[in-house]
């Protein structure tokens, strides 16, 4: 176990390199910024207390997107949120072409949406995008791809593929 | 969308309005108080419904956009599906056929009533690689002026325009400016089995789209505004004064009805 002093600046330093990419994978599950937010302090209070070891950074980058999407399942099952789950809601901070891609790809099912955001935003492989979300890599692949076509009936053209 | 729409994906991303402490603000409740103090996602229901009321009127994510349009009659790759987009020119008057007010109501399968817009999605048409934006309008019927329709009916109607979401400009026909919760009276046609839409060499049954159809975005609608007063294009109706109510532009219509 870690001394308080370096418990405290490994902690500090995952929350400043991970917290956003945390909040946003949340984000892209919930579709509401509030509970990515509340997600988010739920990762990381999971990773103060239970302080698991991790043999690189990326490891716990993995490690903390795969709670926050299992945590943001778990919300989802809960009664409150079934009874007040929100609408993917016109963010005035992002720009109209932002928006409405945001609204396309928000508009996936989750099954199809994370895969996207974890290949498209975070930048994994099928691979990896399989470990985080416990899935196996054919079907990470297949929903992906699945994914990619849903976004190329939406708004045209495969420069998605990109 | 001109630019790559991952890269667009990415900035949205990006510029997502997370709060501006939130790394402090985890520290602070994790190592200070241990705890995860939860801001349910209630919003009030006036929000929550005027979010609903927008989304429903630029076509709501929430209501599936992958949603694609049956077409079992379409000739050549043509395929048509719900999109949150609005794109495409809007008429202006000056681009329309002309027509005296007598011939406006001979169209046929004429099928005039008052109703108000209740939903309102946009459609993407493809027709092999052209691709072409239009709405389909779920308006429910008040008050019919013909046999066709009866009151509490909704009818669904192809618009020639897509709806945008931004502030409706004046000098814009007037189908843009339709919105859920628009009233007014609606002079849609109705579409036979053998109307089709024919473009770049493929072709789609317009039947297969929507039971009916606004011949123009401009001459068959009087659309009530916020401040009582109607809206509609005046040069077609001459025999309509400029400032006619709604009482006077129904009764005209009826008049007008073969």
């Amino acid at each position: 176990m870690k001394p308080p002093s370096e418990l405290n600046g490994f902690f500090q330093a995952a929350v400043a390199q991970h917290s956003r990419a945390v909040a946003r994978a949340a984000f892209a599950y919930l579709k509401s910024i509030e509970d990515a937010e509340d997600i988010t302090q739920e990762v990381f209070l999971t990773l103060w207390e239970k302080h698991p070891s991790f043999e690189t950074e990326d490891h716990l980058k993995a490690w903390l997107l795969r709670l926050a999407i299992n945590k943001s399942k778990n919300l989802l099952k809960s009664g409150w949120r079934s009874k007040t789950e929100p609408l993917c809601e016109w963010l005035p901070a992002l720009s109209s072409q932002e928006n409405e891609l945001l609204a396309c790809v928000l508009s996936l099912d989750e099954k199809y949406r994370l895969p996207i955001h974890l290949f498209y935003y975070e930048g994994y492989s099928i691979q990896e995008i399989a470990r985080i979300l416990q899935i196996r890599p054919a079907t990470a692949g297949t929903r992906l791809a699945r994914g990619r076509a849903l976004l190329g009936q939406m708004i045209g053209g495969n420069e998605y593929e990109k | 969308m001109k630019n790559n729409p991952m890269q667009t994906y990415r900035s949205a991303m990006e510029h997502l309005p997370l709060r501006p402490d939130l790394e402090a603000h985890i520290l602070n409740q994790c190592t200070q108080t241990g705890k995860v103090k939860r801001r349910h996602s209630v919003r009030p229901l006036v929000a929550a419904a005027a979010a609903v009321a927008l989304l429903l009127a630029i076509g709501a994510p929430a209501l599936n956009h992958a949603c694609e349009i049956d077409l079992p009659s379409a000739q050549g790759k043509v395929s048509a599906h719900y999109t949150p987009f609005a794109h495409g020119g809007v008429q202006s008057a000056d681009s329309l056929v002309p027509m005296t007010e007598e011939e406006l109501f001979q169209l046929p399968g004429l099928t005039p009533f008052f109703g108000t817009v209740e939903q309102i999605r946009n459609i993407r048409l493809s027709f092999n690689g052209d691709v072409v934006y239009r709405a389909i309008a779920q308006v429910r019927v008040e008050e019919p002026y013909c046999e066709a329709v009866a009151a509490g009916d909704t009818v669904s109607i192809l618009l020639p325009c897509s709806i945008g979401r931004g502030e409706v400009m004046t000098d814009t026909a007037l189908a843009a400016s339709l919105r859920e919760g628009t009233a007014g009276i609606f002079m849609p046609a109705a579409y036979t089995p053998e109307q089709y839409w024919e473009q770049n060499g493929a072709r789609v049954c317009l039947q297969e789209l929507a039971p009916y159809g606004l011949w123009d975005g401009v001459r068959y609608l009087f659309l009530q505004q916020e401040d009582s007063s109607l809206r509609f294009d005046q040069q077609a109706y001459p025999s309509l004064q400029e400032n006619a109510s709604l009482e006077e532009a129904a009764a005209y219509v009826r008049e007008m009805l073969p």
